[in-house]
């Protein structure tokens, strides 16, 4: 029970904090009660580094004795990573959750401590039961949390849908124990056979909300705190399980066409990450892409990818979503966690490289490589992008709010220097480097598109127009939202089909029809039976 | 004192007592909850077969009845089945006093419980085809009571399960036959042929099902999800015990086959269907036809396990089907209407109610943490092991019909319209919705706590563990 230490914690904690307010208790009793308990938990999982519990093992947890019925929860090395970088997130969101918009309540920290909780309960499944037990409570936290706080219409509709998808992508790993069981083979991550990982990956990347593409918060509350650990911790639970995954061969054909898919998902991410008003809007775009390069690094047999990927997107990323307050020192923190995400040698995302260009050099992987330059020139110029500064803020916040955004950057180094087994690495430097170039050329070509003088901007209005129609084109057809609407139309299509079998079997003749099924059924049986 | 009068005879005498008090309908489901827990407790307290201490004097409980040469079984066996019955029958009724029921529901379903017992428990088997029948014929003034139409579904539900009894009456004759001279290969084809058709019908099993929407969509749901919980579970208890009787039924070797590509066929059928399902009352009947082909494929895997599951697979049913049953009833008496943009908003308008039907909706359809999902996941395992492309199939159709989940979950977070007012829940209600979501998520998080005391109900057949 001790390995699940942490997660009973915070559950606690969020029912505390939930018991609390609704005894009227004041807010900053509710702040203080959640910060102890995410520091507490944080510190606890930086010394499970050092020191892992024994596993926790629920065996036979289906009725009947299935050997893949057992539950497992564990400190692998992988799972530290993820578990370490979700409870500085927690811990970070605390301590800024004073200059968010207003109105601070408890019960949003409450859901935020129990999502974080549930997070770490799905990174630490060692099993295909517990995996799968944990994804569901959190899709059913996050649902439950979003339909407290939007109020209908159609992003409440989206996130249902996003919810369904996901819960499909928990099933493939349900069927993925079925297939597993009928091969004769224990289920585990380590020892996944190549069909077994196949559905890991589609399931992993189902969960990924880019089909249908996550739709940004509107609503105040849900947009940078809660908004931020909700996506962030789905993101970082699908993808605990590619890190885990043992690396696995798969067939050429599949493996490119999964590659081309993942490309096409990354570079309109990146697009639309780079162009977006802010990096709250551009927030899905940014997990489409870091999602794809994880996946991708799977697919190209290098979980290590998965794990450094996966990291990167809770930390670096969790740490730009909730950087709200942009002062000339402040800025230092995003400069940081640009850095490590540059992949240049020996930064956190240098061991990544291997996974993401492959073994052999092919056009996919100059697309993941400009797609990345993209995403770190969208992640400076959101960085670099003017806000309010500490005026107005109350004395204590001008200290909290630093150390939440100093943590989290100390947490971007902190996850992946002491998770790894070889962190210090050289990686491909010449891709990092061209990677870090292009972005800087980006950025400026950028900056230098936005101050053009009025007469140039006149002079070259046909041009904006035409690029804005082919960006359109190619953002609808790389959206893969076509995809989601084919599927949508086909289910229509379908839909008839069955209503028109319906009347004619609920009909006048219905019996009748069921005999002559019933006639069809004992031929085909007979046929079958070879009589 | 025989098991048959206390478990048998005397809910029938008190059907019919109830019978003269039914427009007191509170008073009846209260007294019919009580009689029902009443008896759920005694099988534990005194099992029968067993010799009761009264201090005064000592009590033997007799398992067998008989009446005109018929004989009434209960034996000790059988103390978990007479448990689950009446105590779903007990939960059901309180379920009835708290959301209110028609005055003729209370002491025809006490009846027809008691006569599903008896059905489980007559000797020859035969005969349990024309009490099952009896059963079906008492449900009637419930589906159509007086001075309601007789509609189709309420007409085809007769039709087909009246069908049952001849082939059931003539599959017994044909057992008979295959006793005295069992080289008699026709004979046994007919008796396997007959009592399969029979089951068919009885189960609503492919191509039979139509009656089963039907049915769901027209009638109260507080009447159909009873009759719908009942008859397949009574029809399933007998199933194994026909399976227990006779040797040749258990080994005739296209058995697994076709109660496995049936069970499949089911299973899709009901999961498509209600994919596409337009009225929340009607996804209820296709869920009852899905979790009857669950239950075909667990009796396909005899061999591999698949009967234990069968067992476990009982209480997550009738969780379920009462929880929906409720959900839907409440809001089919104050709307009227269930088609899927009627119920639109309703997840603000009627949290409890709404919440109800989505747990049961989504504990069928074998979403993990709710009640159906270790049952049905161990299921596929084993099918999986026997035919993966049928494991595959039955996945596929578990998918779909969590599709009809998701397609009524959209529906309930819509935006309500303008005009719509709140649909208020008085506390006992939303006490038993709540209850109801608890079990399914306990039976979700903790399968293998319940399992051990359900699969006692194999008890009752001795030769098939």
């Amino acid at each position: 029970m001790l390995s699940l230490l942490p997660v009973f914690l915070l559950l606690l904690a969020a029912g505390v904090v939930l018991t609390l307010r609704l005894r009227g208790v004041n807010t900053g009793v509710c702040w203080l009660v959640s910060v102890g308990a995410a520091l507490l938990v944080w510190g606890l999982t930086l010394s499970l580094h050092w020191w892992s519990p024994a596993p926790l093992l629920i065996e036979n947890w289906l009725p009947g004795g299935m050997s893949a019925g057992s539950m497992r929860f564990e400190w692998s090395r992988s799972g530290w990573v993820f578990a370490f970088s979700l409870s500085s997130l927690l811990l970070a969101t605390l301590f800024t959750a004073s200059v968010r918009l207003l109105p601070v309540s408890p019960v949003i920290w409450a859901g935020m401590t129990a999502v974080i909780s549930v997070g770490m309960l799905a990174v630490l499944s060692a099993s295909p039961m517990a995996l799968i037990l944990g994804w569901t409570l959190l899709d059913a936290l996050e649902l439950g949390i979003l339909l407290a706080n939007l109020r209908g219409g159609r992003q409440t509709v989206g996130e249902t849908t996003a919810f369904s998808v996901r819960v499909f992508g928990t099933l493939l790993v349900a069927v993925a124990v079925v297939i597993a069981q009928a091969q004769g083979q224990p289920f585990t991550f380590e020892q996944a056979s190549t069909p077994v990982a196949i559905l890991l990956l589609l399931a992993a990347g189902l969960r990924l909300g880019v089909i249908p593409l996550h739709l940004p918060y509107t609503d105040a509350p849900l947009r940078r705190g809660i908004g931020t650990v909700l996506r962030l911790t789905i993101s970082a639970a699908s993808l605990a399980v590619l890190a885990k995954v043992a690396a696995v061969t798969i067939p050429a054909e599949a493996k490119g066409w999964l590659l081309a898919f993942l490309a096409i998902a990354a570079v309109y991410g990146a697009g639309r990450w780079f162009a977006a008003q802010d990096e709250l809007a551009g927030r899905p775009y940014f997990l489409a892409v870091l999602g794809s390069l994880a996946v991708a690094g799977a697919v190209n047999g290098d979980p290590q990818a998965a794990l450094v990927w996966g990291s990167l997107l809770v930390t670096a990323g969790g740490l730009l979503f909730l950087f709200s307050i942009r002062t000339v020192g402040m800025r230092l923190f995003p400069g940081l966690a640009l850095l490590a995400l540059s992949g240049l040698p020996f930064t956190p995302a240098a061991p990544a490289w291997a996974g993401l260009a492959g073994t052999t050099w092919d056009v996919v992987d100059y697309i993941f490589i400009a797609t990345y330059a993209v995403l770190l020139a969208g992640y400076a110029r959101h960085s670099l992008r003017s806000e309010n500064g500490f005026a107005g803020q109350e004395r204590w916040v001008w200290v909290t709010y630093p150390v939440g955004i100093a943590l989290l950057t100390g947490a971007v180094y902190a996850a992946l220097y002491l998770g790894l087994d070889s962190p210090w690495v050289l990686g491909a430097w010449w891709i990092s480097a061209s990677c870090a170039v292009l972005a800087v050329v980006l950025l400026l070509a950028d900056w230098r598109l936005r101050h053009s003088r009025p007469e140039t901007v006149d002079r070259m209005r046909w041009a904006a127009v035409v690029v804005g129609r082919v960006g359109s084109f190619f953002s609808a057809l790389l959206s893969l939202n076509w995809l989601y609407r084919l599927g949508m139309g086909l289910f229509g299509w379908v839909q008839r089909l069955v209503r028109f079998f319906t009347v004619i079997l609920e009909g006048d003749g219905g019996v009748l029809w069921t005999l002559v099924l019933l006639a069809l059924l004992a031929s085909l049986v007979r046929a079958g039976g070879g009589g | 004192m025989s098991a048959p009068l206390i478990w048998i005879v005397f809910p029938v005498a008190a059907a019919l007592g109830l019978f003269f008090i039914r427009r007191r309908t509170m008073l009846t489901a209260s007294l019919a909850a009580g009689l029902c827990l009443g008896l759920t407790v005694l099988v534990e307290i005194m099992p029968p077969g067993s010799v009761v201490d009264l201090g005064v004097a000592r009590l033997p409980i007799d398992p067998v009845f008989s009446v005109l040469g018929r004989r009434f079984v209960l034996g000790s066996g059988d103390q978990a089945v007479i448990s689950l019955v009446y105590g779903f029958a007990a939960a059901w009724f309180v379920g009835s006093a708290v959301f209110g029921s028609h005055r003729y529901f209370v002491p025809f379903a006490l009846a027809i419980t008691a006569l599903l017992v008896a059905a489980v428990a007559v000797e020859p088997f035969m005969y349990a085809a024309l009490l099952v029948e009896m059963a079906v014929l008492m449900s009637v003034p419930l589906l159509a009571p007086p001075g309601q139409p007789m509609r189709q579904g309420v007409l085809r539900y007769l039709i087909f399960q009246t069908l049952a009894v001849p082939c059931i009456l003539v599959a017994g004759w044909a057992a008979s036959a295959i006793e005295a001279n069992p080289a008699q290969e026709a004979f046994l084809q007919m008796a396997v042929v007959l009592l399969a058709l029979g089951l068919c019908l009885w189960l609503a099993a492919f191509p039979f099902y139509t009656w089963v929407p039907l049915l769901a969509g027209e009638v109260n749901p507080l009447v159909s999800g009873f009759i719908l919980t009942l008859f397949p579970v009574a029809a399933l208890l007998l199933a194994l015990d026909f399976l227990n009787a006779f040797s040749w039924l258990r080994l005739y070797p296209l058995l697994p086959q076709t109660l496995r590509t049936l069970g499949v066929l089911m299973v899709v059928i009901g999961g498509v269907w209600a994919a596409f399902e337009q009225n929340a009352a009607r996804l209820l009947g296709y869920g009852v036809v899905f979790e009857n082909g669950f239950a075909l494929i667990a009796l396909s895997l005899t061999n591999q396990g698949g009967l234990p599951l069968l067992a476990v697979s009982f209480l997550p049913r009738m969780a379920v089907m009462s929880l929906w049953s409720f959900s839907v009833g409440f809001l089919w008496q104050q709307s009227g209407d269930l088609r899927l943009e009627a119920l639109a908003g309703m997840l603000r308008r009627a949290p409890w109610p709404s919440l109800g039907l989505l747990a049961a909706v989504f504990s069928l359809g074998g979403l993990p943490l709710l009640a159906g999902f270790p049952v049905h996941q161990a299921l596929l395992e084993r099918l999986g092991g026997v035919s993966v492309g049928a494991a595959v199939w039955a996945a596929a159709g578990s998918a779909a019909f969590l599709i009809g989940g998701f397609r009524l979950l959209n529906a309930l977070v819509k935006v309500s319209p303008p005009d719509s007012a709140p649909l208020r829940m008085n506390w006992p209600r939303r006490v038993w919705v709540a209850v109801g979501i608890v079990v399914l998520l306990l039976v979700g998080w903790f399968p293998g706590w319940l399992s051990n005391g359900l699969i006692q109900i194999l008890q009752a057949f001795e030769r098939l563990l």
